[in-house]
């Protein structure tokens, strides 16, 4: 069942690579490197590069395919199970949280949240080692980073206070 | 000569000279396993403390703290899966197995030992041979460097297990990751798209992070929590059964290092993974690599600290610094009123001896220190994921954000997770992802370089034997590479039938 799975997979992963490296080829090299215009041999453009690449790319894809085409197993395949898809998208939802709120809340005040969040979807139920672990880590690790190595870090709303 | 060497061993037997080569690897082996924070990082910030010190201590304390980081990256590599340096991105291949396993300190101390003998070796070929490989490092022109480069990413067909062409397209969506940002040919952007975040391209360090650690926490959070299964090897270390099992790799690792260190730009990942590339090749074991063999992460550590010594000899005999530690290093000397080059040895031989003299000791400080460090940080291990992990997260982000102080890079590490945790489960192997955003830059950079040169023409990369010699040798491998490939696939279709 396992190596079904993986040829599953290998079909989607070979459409993926394809459709990358054609998206690269047609779209985003064209839209997103700026070509001189004083070039004077093709191999040294910028382009020339990552089009190799991207034609690797949709080659190695190609050569993903017909390697499980002719196999010739599909079988459908459940890669998170359901019981944790939830799970899985509330830490997604937390990560999205992490990433905008930063600027807003700084990195110490997002930290203790996160932790603690996380320790309560990970299983943990002791309310001390919940609250000392959300709060000491943080502030360890924050104390490191501003005394010890000296790098400043954006404490977002609470920069006076903290 | 003796005069000199005594001249030498009187300027280096200062109780200063000691705390500080003490004190430098110390604190490399602390900054080197905190992701985020990176040995050049460290090495810039205790600069300013060498200029009241002698010259010899002062040189000293950053050598003592480069070899303590590039040690120290493998700490976290094996505990958290997050190496703290790209050094030690080889070293998760096996080490974080290990340490699930509940093999930490064992994978541990296998560093520790593999990363003090290389270091060893490598200070003595630098004593020994710097002329020789100074000369022989300076042959390597930018074909010569493609043409290693090139050579070096048949690592791929190693590390990519059965997968290989997946490992083939990973690497190449990793060679594609290290285009972004601006032409160093023609300095036009290339996938910017306005963000002036990404002009310098993406830093190293979050994209590790994000492409090892983060897919392991997100991965804790779908899946049933496994209870560490009943090993008798948990909580042991290496024995010297273990140690003399990898001797040979760790020797084979240390003189890849020496060679690939002695040449000035390469450091010391490519020798890391070429040195796992060819334990792997040639061990019994070879099927247990990646799954945490504990040979695998003996040649990868061997391969990275086999660089630490050996970066000192275009330093030394040339006054070229071969990488961004080494060119901090050259100017603590010009800060000290010394020019590192073949006239140093005539001026200023008894510092030289000194200085030789202080790297040797500092490979005895990091075993001693390593093992100091091992017997408290290995219980890390021992903390129940639901508790370790989110920490960990927090501490990748305090460390992203370190590199550059720039919440953007927070937002690149989350987002390498998401694709790093995507590949996970697609069964697409990682390490060739990474192998090719660090060999990138180099390969298109000598490539272009190389072209530069021959204006246009395809005949420089067969212009030499040295590229000859990398030529034949990609060629021997590559066809072993798709024999040992066909041949398990042979296997793997037996089983289905």
């Amino acid at each position: 069942m396992k190596t079904k799975n993986f040829l599953k997979q290998d079909i989607f992963s070979a459409f993926a690579f394809i459709v990358f490296g054609s998206f690269l080829i047609f779209f985003l090299i064209p839209v997103g490197i700026i070509e001189p215009g004083n070039v004077e041999f093709s191999v040294l453009s910028p382009s020339y590069y990552p089009r190799l690449i991207s034609y690797i790319l949709i080659f190695i894809g190609i050569g993903i395919l017909i390697k499980n085409f002719t196999s010739g197993f599909f079988e459908k395949t459940n890669l998170i199970e359901n019981k944790y898809l939830v799970r899985m998208m509330i830490v997604l939802a937390l990560i999205f949280f992490i990433i905008f709120m930063l600027p807003i809340l700084g990195i110490p005040i997002v930290s203790v949240f996160s932790i603690l969040f996380l320790m309560l979807l990970g299983g943990e139920r002791r309310p001390i080692i919940i609250a000392c672990v959300s709060i000491l880590a943080p502030l360890f690790i924050y104390l490191f980073f501003t005394k010890v190595a000296q790098i400043p870090i954006p404490n977002g709303l609470f920069e006076r206070l903290i | 000569m003796l005069q000199q060497l005594l001249d030498g061993f009187l300027l280096f037997a200062t109780l200063e000279s000691f705390i500080a080569l003490g004190l430098g690897v110390f604190i490399g082996v602390i900054v080197g396993a905190i992701p985020g924070l990176t040995t050049p990082m460290a090495v810039a910030l205790t600069l300013p403390f060498t200029f009241t010190l002698s010259p010899v201590t002062g040189i000293l304390l950053l050598l003592g703290v480069y070899k303590g980081g590039i040690y120290g990256g493998s700490i976290t590599a094996i505990l958290i899966n997050a190496p703290g340096t790209p050094a030690a991105s080889c070293t998760v291949l096996d080490g974080y197995p290990m340490a699930k396993r509940g093999e930490a300190k064992r994978a541990l101390d296998i560093a520790l030992y593999s990363s003090c003998v290389a270091d060893f070796i490598s200070n003595i070929a630098l004593i020994l041979f710097a002329g020789v490989l100074a000369s022989f490092a300076l042959k390597f022109g930018p074909a010569e460097v493609f043409t290693l480069i090139f050579f070096s990413l048949t690592i791929i067909s190693g590390v990519s297990g059965t997968q290989l062409l997946k490992g083939m397209a990973s690497a190449c969506l990793g060679l594609l990751l290290a285009t972004i940002g601006m032409d160093l040919v023609y300095g036009t952007n290339r996938f910017i798209f306005g963000q002036t975040d990404l002009l310098a391209g993406l830093n190293f360090i979050p994209v590790l992070i994000g492409l090892f650690a983060v897919p392991e926490i997100l991965n804790f959070f779908c899946k049933e929590q496994i209870k560490l299964e009943k090993n008798p090897l948990a909580g042991i270390g290496a024995s010297i059964k273990d140690f003399f099992r990898c001797f040979k790799t760790i020797i084979r690792g240390s003189f890849i290092g020496v060679i690939l260190g002695a040449i000035p730009g390469i450091g010391a990942a490519p020798s890391a993974f070429l040195s796992y590339s060819e334990a792997k090749r040639t061990s019994k074991n070879a099927d247990n690599f990646g799954k945490g063999e504990i040979e695998g992460v003996a040649a990868a550590e061997a391969g990275n600290n086999g660089v630490a010594g050996a970066t000192m000899i275009p330093l030394l005999a040339l006054g070229i610094p071969g990488d961004v530690i080494t060119a901090i290093i050259l100017g603590a000397f010009m800060i000290h009123g010394l020019r590192p080059g073949p006239l140093m040895f005539n001026e200023n031989i008894e510092l030289i001896y000194a200085i030789f003299m202080g790297i040797m000791l500092s490979s005895i400080y990091l075993f001693g220190i390593g093992k100091i460090c091992i017997k408290f940080i290995s219980k890390i291990s021992d903390i129940p994921h639901r508790i370790l992990f989110p920490v960990v997260l927090i501490l990748c982000i305090f460390g992203s954000y370190a590199v550059n102080n720039s919440t953007f890079d927070i937002a690149v590490m989350f987002l390498m997770g998401i694709l790093g945790f995507a590949m996970l489960k697609l069964n697409i192997p990682t390490a060739p992802f990474l192998i090719g955003f660090i060999l990138g830059p180099m390969l298109e950079d000598s490539f272009r370089q190389s072209l530069l040169i021959s204006r246009g023409s395809y005949a420089i990369f067969f212009s030499t034997p040295i590229c000859w010699f990398f030529w034949v040798l990609t060629v021997i491998i590559i066809g072993m590479s798709f024999w040992t490939y066909s041949k398990s696939k042979e296997s793997a279709l037996l089983k289905i039938k």
